[in-house]
Order: C-alpha cells, then sequence, then structure tokens
C-alpha cells in the first residue's frame, strides 16, 4: 500500500514538474536594429499623406487580391524613433503597444555579447536574401493584419537585400528629400564594423552621419514647423558640410553642469561631417576616459562632452564657447550648432542661448559594476543628425556584473 | 494510526495540488442593478437633445437605437447645434419632409460601439455612417493636446466625476454617444454641384468657367474650396458682367484658381490638430488658413486682395461668412464660404 502511494506521488509529482520548454532558434542570424527615422511633423499640406506610423514586414505574403496578409517577420506599430537609442533593448518591459525601434519591446530573439559587444538591441534574423516592406498604417492599438484590407495598402518601401550571417544592421526609414510628395521614404541599411575593430576600452568612440533629407537645411533652416516637437527650442538644423570640433568639460551631474574645461581639451578639431545618404561606415574618433577626482578610487568619472557644429568658413572662439554666434538665437541659419552629451540632457531649456543646443546623454556610461556602486565605462558611439533633430546610439561592452558584499 | 499517515499525507497533498490550481477569474464583472439605459432611452430623457429626440421619434428610429441586440455609435448635435441652423424647437422639424429627416438622422449614426480611445491619433479616419457615407473622425495631438472632431465638427468634452483627463464618450447599454457642438452638413454631389446649386456662389462659379477651373472641381479630387459669395465680388464692383469680359490672356488664373486648394482635404478644425503650415495653390501662392478665414500671399510673401493694405495681420484676413459656413461636405472635397476676396485682377496681370 505504502509503496503503490510513493509510486502514485512519484509520478504525480514527475507530470507536474514536468515543463516543456520550446527554445526558438534562429539558425545562422545575422543582427538587425530597423528605425523610423521620420521625423517630419504633420502639417496642414501633408496631413493627406500617410502618417509616418509603420509596420515593417520581411518576406511578405499576399492573399488573393494581393493584398499583404502575413509575413516572415513583422515589426508592428513603428513609431518615429526617441532621440536616444541606449544599449539596452529600448521600451523593453513597456505594455504600450508603440515601438521606437525594432525589435525594442518585440518578443524576438536578439544578438548576443559579440566580441565583448553588448548587441541586444539588435534583433537575430535568417541570413540570407529577403523581401523588406514598410507599410504605412494608422495610428491605433489594431494589429496591422487585423486591420481591414484598404488600410493595409498603402506601401512606403518595398526592397530586397541580402544579410550576411554574423553581421551587424542598422536600417533606418528616411525621408529622401523635401521636395517629393510621393515615394518620399528610402531605406537606409548600414552594416556595422564596430565588432570587427580593434577598439580599446579605456577609450570612448563616436562617428557621425547626417541623414537629412536633401534640401532639408536650406529649405528649413528657419520655420521647420515641427521644431518644438522634441522639446522647448532644442532642436535645429546645420547645413551640409559642417567642420566638428570637440571640448570636454567637468563636472557632470543629472542636476547640473559646470563648463570647467579640462586643461588641453578644447576645440579639438574632429571632422567634416556631410549630409549622404550613402551607406558604409563613418569613421570613429576616440576620445579619453577620465578617471574622476573623487573618493571611489578613480573608478567613477563625470566629465561631459561637447561637440561644436561649424561651417567651415568659421572657426571656435576658443573655451568652448561659441559666443557672439549664440547670441543670434533662432537667426542661425544652420551654420552653428552645438551638441552637449550629459547627464542633464533631460531638461526642457528656454531662451535664445539655448536655440543654438542639443542635448544627448553622456557618451560614457555609469553603471554598478563589481564592488563598486558607480563605476564608468566607455561606450562606442554614433551620432546621427535628421532634419532638425540628433539622435545618440550607444553600444556598451560587455562588463562585470555587480556583486553585493 | 500509524497506517493511515500516508493516507492524510497524500490527502493533504491532492488538496494542495487541487487548491493551487485553482484559476482565478480575474474578468470584472457587471454589478447587477447597474444597467445602462439604451441609446434611445437615454436619447429621450435628457433635455439637451430634445430636437434630435424628436426627429428620431418622427422618423420612427427610437425603437432601432433601443435594440438591445444592435449597437450603435451616435453622433448626436445638441438643441444649442440645431439653434445654429435657426431650427429652435422640435416643431420646425415639421417642415421637413420624413425621408429627409430621416437621412439627417441616419447620418448621424454609425454601427457599433466606436470610444474615443479606439479613435487613431491621425487625422480622417473614416467610419461609414448608416446613409453609407463616410464621416471623416479626426484624433488630433498637438502639444499633448488631444481633440476630437467629426467632419470638421468639435466633439464636446464631457465633464467626469472620475477622470481628469479629455472624455468624449457617454457611453451605454447597446452604444455610446458623442456630443456635437452642430449638425454635420453633407451634399450628395461633387463641390462643382454644391457651387452651382448655391445662387450666392454664382459670380464665383462664373469666374472658374471663365478661366478653365470648372471642369476639374467634377473629378476625383480632394478639393478644398474657399468660395467667396456674391458679396464679396460686389464689394470690389466685380459683377458678372465684368468677370464675363475679363481676359484669360491678360490675367493669371490665380484670380479664381487661388481659392481652390488641390490635393488637399481640410476641415477648419484640422488647423488646430497639426502644425500650421501653407499650403500651395495655383502654382506658387501661399494659402494660409486659420479658424477666422484666410490669406493668399506670393511665394515671396507679398501682400494680394482688397485687405493687402490694412495694418494689423487680423485686419487682412478674408474672413468666413460667418462661423457655421464653413465644412460643407461633398463627395470629392469640403467648402468654406468667405465674405471678402483675397486676390484681386489688378493684382496678377500675365507678366
Amino acid at each position: 500500500m505504502k509503496r503503490c502511494i510513493y509510486i502514485f506521488f512519484s509520478i504525480l509529482l514527475g507530470t507536474a514538474g514536468c515543463r516543456k520548454v520550446t527554445y526558438n532558434a534562429v539558425s545562422k542570424p545575422a543582427y538587425v536594429r530597423v528605425f523610423n527615422s521620420l521625423n517630419y511633423a504633420t502639417t496642414l499640406q501633408n496631413k493627406d499623406n500617410p502618417p509616418p506610423f509603420l509596420t515593417m514586414i520581411i518576406d511578405p505574403v499576399f492573399d488573393a487580391e494581393g493584398i499583404v496578409a502575413g509575413g516572415g517577420i513583422v515589426g508592428d506599430y513603428l513609431d518615429k524613433r526617441v532621440s536616444y537609442a541606449p544599449p539596452y533593448p529600448l521600451n523593453s518591459g513597456s505594455t504600450r503597444t508603440v515601438n521606437n525601434e525594432y525589435p525594442g519591446n518585440e518578443k524576438v530573439l536578439v544578438g548576443p555579447v559579440v566580441n565583448g559587444f553588448d548587441l541586444s538591441s539588435w534583433a537575430q534574423m535568417p541570413s540570407g536574401r529577403h523581401r523588406i516592406q514598410f507599410y504605412n498604417r494608422t495610428v491605433s492599438t489594431v494589429p496591422f493584419f487585423q486591420l481591414p484590407a484598404g488600410s493595409r495598402t498603402s506601401l512606403l518601401v518595398d526592397t530586397t537585400l541580402t544579410l550576411e550571417e554574423g553581421e551587424v544592421y542598422t536600417m533606418q526609414v528616411l525621408q529622401r528629400d523635401i521636395y517629393r510628395t510621393t515615394n518620399i521614404a528610402e531605406l537606409y541599411v548600414r552594416k556595422e564594423l564596430f565588432t570587427k575593430m580593434p577598439l580599446a576600452d579605456s577609450l570612448i568612440y563616436v562617428n557621425f552621419y547626417n541623414l537629412s533629407a536633401e534640401g532639408y537645411a536650406t529649405m528649413y533652416n528657419f520655420t521647420d514647423p515641427g521644431r518644438d516637437l522634441y522639446g522647448g527650442n532644442n532642436a535645429q538644423v546645420i547645413r551640409d558640410t559642417m567642420n566638428i570640433y570637440y571640448c570636454l568639460f567637468t563636472p557632470d551631474s543629472v542636476s547640473g553642469r559646470t563648463t570647467r574645461l579640462i586643461p588641453g581639451y578644447e576645440d579639438i578639431p574632429l571632422t567634416t561631417l556631410t549630409r549622404s545618404h550613402q551607406p558604409g561606415v563613418a569613421s570613429y574618433h576616440s576620445i579619453p576616459l577620465f578617471p574622476g577626482r573623487d573618493t571611489t578610487g578613480s573608478i567613477f568619472s563625470n566629465f561631459w562632452q561637447r561637440f561644436i557644429f561649424l561651417m567651415p568658413a568659421y572657426s571656435p572662439l576658443g573655451n568652448g564657447a561659441y559666443g557672439p554666434y549664440s547670441g543670434l538665437g533662432n537667426r542661425l541659419n544652420g551654420n552653428y550648432a552645438v551638441l552637449d552629451c550629459t547627464d542633464q540632457y533631460d531638461v526642457n531649456y528656454t531662451g535664445a542661448y539655448y536655440n543654438t543646443m542639443q542635448l544627448v546623454p553622456n557618451l560614457r556610461v555609469t553603471t554598478p559594476s563589481g564592488n563598486y556602486p558607480a563605476r564608468s565605462f566607455s561606450m562606442i558611439n554614433t551620432v546621427e543628425w535628421i532634419n532638425n533633430q540628433v539622435y545618440l546610439m550607444s553600444i556598451q561592452r560587455q562588463y562585470p556584473a555587480p556583486v553585493n558584499n | 494510526m500509524k497506517k493511515k499517515i500516508p493516507i492524510v499525507i497524500s490527502m493533504l497533498c491532492l488538496l494542495t495540488v487541487w487548491a493551487g490550481c485553482k484559476k482565478t477569474d480575474f474578468q470584472a464583472q457587471q454589478r447587477e442593478g447597474s444597467q445602462l439605459l439604451n441609446t434611445g432611452e437615454y436619447i429621450r430623457n435628457n433635455f439637451s437633445f430634445s430636437i434630435f429626440s424628436a426627429a428620431l421619434q418622427k422618423t420612427g428610429w427610437v425603437d432601432s437605437l433601443n435594440n438591445p441586440n444592435v449597437q450603435y455609435t451616435v453622433f448626436i448635435p445638441d438643441d444649442d447645434a440645431f439653434h445654429k441652423d435657426s431650427v429652435l424647437s422640435a416643431a420646425d422639424l415639421d417642415k421637413w419632409s420624413v425621408d429627409s429627416l430621416r437621412r439627417m438622422v441616419k447620418n448621424h449614426i454609425i454601427r457599433n460601439k466606436l470610444f474615443y480611445s479606439e479613435i487613431p491619433v491621425s487625422l480622417d479616419n473614416l467610419y461609414p455612417n448608416l446613409n453609407g457615407v463616410d464621416l471623416y473622425v479626426s484624433g488630433g495631438l498637438v502639444n499633448g493636446q488631444r481633440s476630437l472632431a467629426v467632419n470638421g465638427i468639435t466633439v464636446q468634452q464631457i465633464q467626469s466625476a472620475v477622470t481628469t483627463g479629455a472624455v468624449y464618450d457617454i457611453p451605454l447599454a447597446n452604444g455610446v454617444l458623442h456630443v456635437l457642438s452642430r449638425v454635420l452638413k453633407y451634399f450628395p454631389g461633387t463641390v462643382q454641384g454644391f457651387l452651382a446649386a448655391r445662387a450666392d456662389c454664382a459670380d464665383f462659379a462664373a469666374g472658374l468657367k471663365k478661366f478653365g477651373l470648372w471642369d476639374s472641381l467634377g473629378k476625383k479630387g480632394p478639393f478644398t474650396v474657399l468660395a467667396p459669395v456674391n458679396a464679396a465680388f460686389d464689394k470690389n464692383k466685380i459683377s458678372m458682367d465684368s468677370i464675363g469680359r475679363m481676359d484669360t490672356a491678360k490675367l493669371q488664373s490665380v484670380v479664381f484658381g487661388g481659392y481652390i486648394a488641390y490635393p488637399h482635404h481640410i476641415f477648419i478644425t484640422d488647423i488646430g490638430m497639426v502644425y500650421a503650415s501653407a499650403l500651395t495653390v495655383s502654382g506658387s501662392y501661399a494659402m494660409t488658413l486659420n479658424n477666422l478665414g484666410m490669406v493668399l500671399q506670393t511665394a515671396q510673401g507679398g501682400r494680394l486682395g482688397p485687405l493687402a493694405k490694412k495694418m494689423a495681420y487680423l485686419d487682412r484676413i478674408s474672413r468666413w461668412v460667418n462661423t457655421y459656413s464653413t465644412d460643407y461636405l461633398c463627395t470629392n472635397g469640403v467648402v468654406h464660404l468667405l465674405q471678402q476676396l483675397v486676390v484681386l485682377p489688378s493684382d496678377v496681370p500675365k507678366q
């Protein structure tokens, strides 16, 4: 009797404890991250065009009427990208359907750590040849394929490309130019190289792109109706060719920053930026990661970076200042601009002085690691200037997990 | 007793397994006794909707709206809305035939419950009404301010004791109400047909014919036409006769084409729902619309029209005939009526 009961319970426990987990796997994956960079404002003039709210369909399947009815990989509710693409999946944990990038909050397999770089913001995708379509969709929470057939016909981009195994791709839907009213967008595909480059972990790296629409700088340098979309005055335009200089200041914090220059790091010429939609990785430039003068054993770094964009005819004024240029307020005509990378980036400044300024997070990251409650690491950064907005994409290296002691 | 211990343990285990498997139903249950009214009953009992309620009774639609098995959404004009169209009481509806009254009622009703939260945040979402005509339902979001409009008519916000955000729904047992500040206007023809049917637009129509712009208004569109009424031409000493004598070889077509925005479908409420921008009309002229009226300028910002010399910008606006003379929806566009011209023949000679 006793034995029967034990056997019975063994079977009960065995069946109750048995859980079948199916692990999805993508064979021979490529790694893909997608942004909707159509950041133009909806105005009276363009309101009868479809809204820049997209669905990405890879390897689409069509029904008998030729309307898209399914796809191999679907990235729905793809809204305009936000100014910071962090080194971890954006929107993850969010219950909102809206996604500011792909994979973002999509529950798909993401990339591993490759050569020390965390690819968790890149989705795994089978390598090989794929047809990729982007459709405009109505702004609602209804999944794309449950929309009426008539709402699934607004095709924005249709292209075919080959993804190579193990390669890292960043894709963006970009506005081609400001002139056309149909066929306005194109897919920009960049095969990233940072996983293959010998990048020192003691240096911050940054590269720059100007992916603005053709003609944007000349047309909208005064009056883009979308200027106030991104928080007060912190949005502006640059010309198609700009020289970039950088300065380093300290200290930096969420509550404030000071413009105390780090000696020797003042208006250092970095590169020349030219507007282009040609794919290709821009060269990375290095900036040192200074230890902080504090009590944490020089583990915590608190300097911040300023990039000064100037027309080739102008030169910086010293002290990291753009001095009298800033007094021009709104009348900059895209000739000068400043990008401050600071922990205090989420501030809505007002006043003419700040009309010249864009703000993004710091190019280093500070996080608990090992025995330290706050330890600073350098990151690999990509600055993209698209129309009136700067976007920063940061990639973090693998780092020691925090230890509780 | 010792022999029974494993059995007791096994019973307890079974009890644990059974209790652990309990599936709790987290679905909110509707409380008994809190039944909402049906749509027809609610409208009949609300004094703000007495005229629309009378129209429902005259057309036999009350029972349909009380059918618990069919769901409707009613964009309901309140009594103030009817007053704006000079319908002051239910007795005034007697002047209408039952058929046209029924068409008016069905114009305001769509099938199924459409809650505000389900309406996409974009302009011109189309929902067919019971006449089979699409309603343009627009949800705007500018500077964090949400708004809702149907065919260019603002949906009134409901004061609610339980929510602080914008509320536009009156939820009912078999439907939803959205309260309109005006009666929906719909002309079952093209903008060309609309202008042809209105005697007060005869001068404008004659000018469009003279400059070869008339035929296009019968095509697909969408057109937004800002039609100056005859009085606007009279003010500037332009008559049907003088329009007939205009020399099209010596005048740019903007003298009449400046009132037509193509391909644009713009209600006046759209202006506050998206970012402002000028529309390019008649080649290169810039049309600026606002709640009061319109201004036409050259591409370089040069002023035009009889109001060009006024100092203040507000005085340079050619205004709507009145607050209600806008948003006439046609099959291929929208018409708004203007009381003043925006461009004079002397402004735009051919070079």
